[in-house]
């Protein structure tokens, strides 16, 4: 029963973050106060449709500010702002670790869909997993934070500029292709994440959610917060090892082994397969 | 290459490539292509914080200010040319709206540093190195003592004498450079005719240019002078090279120059 | 027979799960205490300056 519930909130929340359906018309982007808050997801908030901010891109854009060391060092309101999105991004995954990822994040609803499409389904080597953390602790926090190209000027948010492909596909594509105007100069930049962006988005066909999977930083934030949620995965000893759970997992992961997976959206589609009711999301 | 390989990292590596091309670009803009524009008195500050025993050569300038638009690129060939040698930056201490600049980089690009203050902001830089009412002011510093100043757009060799310390003393304004004014505004208009009173009681008839920028003559003179483009009648005051903020009543004129 | 090779904690006071769950509650409440920080004594306007202006770099520009 837990799957088409599932898929009902997962487009709820994909519906709910895109209301501002004129974007797709216009190619001009929401401005509403409502962008003040945050997605608990990965959705750019340059997409056409967006109404809310996306808690990756808030960071680093906070993070890259020009004074941003200074004010960090003496408490100034500017660093204060720091706290929104952190305390938001440490409160979803305290909750319940990666829940989010595979309940609410529409980018990993956009994923699910693609791997419906009918292309020859492929293994990936498990040491591609640790990737994501790199995107979270170098590409989300470090580079924004010390790249600066002279001192006193602003960084860049480095995960949005040379790595988010659901920035490339569901902002970038659109706003391009309706920028009548010319305004937009595509460059280097482009072509890279453009390229970027097509390899996920065709990996997505042949492998379940690569970007979780691989390069999504908050899913590796989540992750690793999952070890101490507030709800959390457990199996219990009635459990007998029948591996039916791991050949359902969309993350590829054996939860008999491992119920703290930082890897585990907690979709649940194992504890609707349990044969014996060994998988349970509690306190 | 077993399932353990840590296929992550020359991933990484790849990934990594457009912030090492960025890193390794710092600093290096060309002749011609928009440098970075920086906001803030902090900012300006941890910029002259980087400058180590390098001479700083600080800029004070103004959109509005037609010596200071024509005095950029000459300074800002300089910069390219110097390649690192000293630091510079161009600190806009008269445009109060940060827009105005950022439309006027829209048609002019700038490599140097480009620092925008506020109005208090600027205010406090003024007091802190003493810069007059006119600009453009340059200033050059070495250890953050100054080492020579240049008031009144100056030329390539007049900056290298004082970056590279032979500038003795300060240029201050010539006694003898005559106060001029453009009156730029409709000529029936009643502002634009008491400006133009009290430019000419203060600075003579001959000193005087009535610009109408209403006919493709003012046009051209305010296009080939560079002079703001504003939308009501103003009156801007000159003397040699150097320039004053533009003034929108006699009373104002009066005020910054007394009545002779 | 499956004691050996269960993943779970093995907890054996109820003391000790009522003390963890205690904790990672307490962890929860700290991380929304930040945020309402962040959102009070900050300035949200930083974020929504970055949302509602086109993310130049976010589609591949900037």
């Amino acid at each position: 029963m837990i799957s088409p519930v599932r898929k009902a909130v997962q487009f709820a929340a994909l519906l709910g973050t895109n209301l501002h359906f004129s974007g797709w018309v216009t190619g001009g982007i929401f401005t509403g106060l409502s962008k003040m808050f945050f997605i608990p997801g990965l959705w750019c908030y340059s997409t056409p449709s967006s109404v809310l901010a996306c808690p990756a891109g808030s960071l680093q854009a906070i993070l890259a500010s020009p004074m941003i060391l200074g004010a960090l060092s003496s408490g100034k309101p500017e660093a204060l702002a720091l706290l929104a999105p952190i305390g938001f991004i440490a409160a979803v995954g305290l909750s319940s670790g990666r829940l989010a990822c595979g309940w609410v994040c529409p980018f990993g609803l956009v994923q699910e869909l693609l791997n419906m499409l009918p292309l020859p389904r492929i293994r990936v080597p498990e040491g591609f997993r640790p990737l994501k953390y790199a995107m979270l602790f170098l590409f989300v926090i470090l580079l924004p934070l010390f790249l600066r190209g002279t001192p006193g000027a602003p960084g860049d948010p480095w995960f949005c500029k040379a790595i988010c492909p659901a920035g490339t596909a569901l902002a970038g594509w659109p706003l391009v292709s309706m920028d009548r105007a010319g305004l937009f100069r595509t460059g280097f930049l482009f072509i890279w994440k453009s390229s970027l962006a097509v390899v996920v988005i065709v990996l997505a066909a042949s492998v379940q959610r690569p970007f979780c999977r691989y390069l999504c930083p908050l899913g590796a934030g989540w992750g690793l917060l999952g070890k101490v949620s507030v709800l959390r995965m457990r199996v219990s000893d009635a459990c007998v090892r029948c591996g039916r759970c791991e050949s359902v997992c969309p993350m590829g992961i054996a939860i008999w082994k491992v119920p703290s997976s930082p890897e585990c959206i907690r979709c649940m589609k194992c504890v609707g397969e349990c044969p014996v009711k060994a998988i349970s999301h509690g306190p | 290459m077993g399932r353990r390989f840590p296929w992550w990292i020359p991933v990484l590596l790849v990934l990594l490539f457009p912030a090492f091309r960025a890193a390794t670009r710092i600093s290096r803009t060309a002749f011609g292509e928009q440098g970075v524009l920086l906001t803030g008195t902090a900012s300006l500050d941890s910029l002259l914080g980087s400058a180590g025993s390098r001479p700083v050569v600080l800029n004070f300038w103004a959109t509005w200010c037609s010596p200071c638009v024509h005095e950029l690129p000459v300074l800002d060939s300089l910069y390219i040319e110097m390649a690192g040698e000293a630091l510079f930056a161009a600190v806009s201490i008269g445009d109060p709206d940060l827009s105005t600049l950022v439309s006027f980089r829209e048609s002019v690009s700038i490599a140097m540093p480009v620092v925008w203050l506020s109005p208090q902001e600027a205010e406090a830089l003024r007091e802190r190195y003493g810069i007059p009412s006119v600009l453009p002011v340059t200033i050059v510093l070495v250890e953050g003592r100054e080492t020579a100043r240049l008031v009144g757009a100056a030329t390539t060799a007049r900056f290298r004498e004082a970056i590279g310390g032979r500038a003795e003393g300060v240029d201050t304004l010539q006694v003898n450079d005559v106060l001029h004014f453009y009156v730029v505004g409709n000529p029936s208009d009643s502002v634009t005719v008491q400006l133009h009173g009290a430019a000419v009681a203060l600075a003579g008839g001959e000193n005087v240019e009535l610009v109408d920028p209403f006919t493709p003559e003012g046009a051209g003179i305010i296009e080939e002078n560079m002079l703001p483009a504003l939308d009501r009648p103003y009156a801007q005051a000159c003397r040699g090279q150097a320039c004053y903020t533009p003034m929108f009543s006699a009373e104002q004129v009066f005020a910054t120059f007394g009545p002779e | 027979m499956g004691r050996q090779w269960t993943a779970n904690p093995p907890f054996t006071s109820s003391n000790l799960v009522a003390a963890s769950i205690f904790l990672r509650t307490a962890l929860l409440i700290l991380a929304l205490g930040l945020t309402a920080v962040g959102y009070l004594l900050g300035d949200p306007m930083v974020i929504l300056y970055k949302a509602i202006n086109v993310c130049l770099e976010c589609i591949g520009i900037g």
